[in-house]
């Protein structure tokens, strides 16, 4: 099978899930190795990415076909979809922490935000935004959060690395150092 | 002084989005001194509010920290004899100017949820029944299975006259069978069967034998399963007596 036959099985099955996908599920089902499947999915991206009204969402190793974020207002018009209510101030500082910094506990979020946060972190989590991932055996103790590819759906971009200064703001030591810059020049 | 009232006037949920909020409308940069410096506007604010305030622990955790700094501002000889890190400006300042960051980056997300692009998945499908054929069936089967379902249809439709056609009387069959066997020591069945027009024949012709059998005017016996049916007329001695 060649690439173009494994990114095209990989397109029709991602249509009739409508879920997200793991990258295994994906090779189990077309026989193919996960190396392959990784290719071809990096090739059907490619394609979509020519203007087509699709594109591939992906989140560690998970991925979903979804529309193109350009066409909201069409599907919004079409399907007569009411945005939902704004996140309170609280919600959103904790929902960038985790976008960036994720997978995070509760306690790493409450350390920055200076705050509690188990009420910011439960309406993320019933919006879908955020959600549980990392070591479940060890009860809520040992609950991460990381956001959810609806975020990524919501806000329009493919893959998490897209956020923007998502370089330097993912990694504890390169935030402090670009504050100690931003306070040098003040 | 103005721009400090409105602060007084704002709800913070927390002591760094207030922290900030005074250092910033004083033009300060986030540093041990200039946090020194806000220390009396913050304590005034959480003193004002104190029964109120949803995140008391922490605003009084930083005032005291506030008022720690502030002191080694004023007195730089002061000594207390503390190594906490906890409890040293830096990190107070360093943590401010990581919350900070986080704050711009919320913004940023506020303005993306807001700019209205977004994607949108479809509901899966939720196949109830799946048409599942055995491995191997091709359109071509089908075809012919289709034609086949049709070709029966039609001979329902012709059933009537077959009917009328075919009479097959099983008392006919019985006495027809009788009598051979009373004139044969022995009968093979499927010679009873040979000249047979039809599967309908064939299958009175066993009724019959069955007849027969019930009737007590026959002996059959079967050497192996599906194997031929030997019988002849009851009263004979069996081949295996002689």
């Amino acid at each position: 099978m060649d690439i173009r036959e494994a990114a095209s099985a990989i397109e029709s099955i991602l249509f009739v899930s409508g879920d997200p996908v793991s990258m295994r599920h994906l090779s189990q089902s077309i026989g193919i190795t996960e190396n392959e499947t990784e290719e071809a999915k990096e090739y059907l991206k490619a394609q979509l990415q020519k203007g087509r009204g699709l594109v591939l969402l992906e989140k560690r190793g998970s991925v979903l076909l979804a529309t193109r974020s350009e066409n909201a207002p069409f599907i919004e018009a079409s399907l007569r979809i009411e945005r939902e209510g704004p996140l309170s101030r609280a919600a959103l500082e904790t929902l960038s922490i985790v976008a960036y910094r994720g997978p995070v506990s509760r306690a790493e979020v409450e350390s920055i935000r200076g705050v509690n946060s188990t009420l910011s972190l439960r309406n993320l989590l019933l919006r879908g935004l955020v959600e549980r991932s990392g070591d479940v055996s060890n009860g809520n103790k040992g609950a991460r959060f990381s956001v959810s590819l609806q975020f990524l759906e919501s806000i329009g971009i493919s893959d998490i690395s897209e956020l923007p200064d998502f370089e330097s703001l993912s990694q504890p030591e390169k935030v402090e150092k670009q504050a100690d810059q931003e306070a040098g020049l003040v | 002084m103005e721009d400090y009232y409105r602060v007084k006037l704002e709800q913070f949920e927390g002591p760094f989005p207030l922290l900030l909020a005074l250092v910033e409308r004083k033009k300060l940069g986030i540093t041990t001194l200039s946090l020194a410096k806000v220390a009396d506007q913050y304590l005034e604010y959480v003193s004002e509010r104190e029964v109120s305030l949803p995140n008391l622990v922490e605003f009084l955790s930083v005032a005291s920290r506030l008022l720690l700094l502030k002191s080694r501002a004023i007195l730089p000889t002061l000594d207390l004899d503390d190594e906490d890190d906890d409890l040293s400006g830096e990190d107070l300042e360093l943590k401010l100017k990581e919350y900070r960051r986080y704050r711009e980056a919320a913004g940023h997300l506020l303005g993306m949820f807001r700019g209205g692009r977004r994607s949108y998945h479809r509901a899966p499908i939720h196949f109830v029944r799946v048409f599942s054929p055995a491995s191997g069936v091709s359109a071509e089967i089908l075809r012919g299975t289709f034609l086949g379902v049709l070709e029966s249809v039609s001979d329902i439709e012709h059933a009537e006259d077959h009917a009328i056609e075919e009479v097959v009387s099983l008392d006919e069959y019985v006495n027809l069978l009788q009598e051979r066997v009373s004139r044969a020591t022995k009968v093979v069945f499927s010679e009873v069967i040979r000249d047979s027009r039809n599967v309908v024949e064939v299958i009175v012709s066993f009724l019959a034998l069955l007849e027969l059998v019930r009737r007590r005017s026959a002996h059959t016996d079967q050497e192996i399963l599906f194997g031929e049916i030997h019988f002849r007329q009851a009263g004979e001695p069996s081949a295996r007596a002689l």
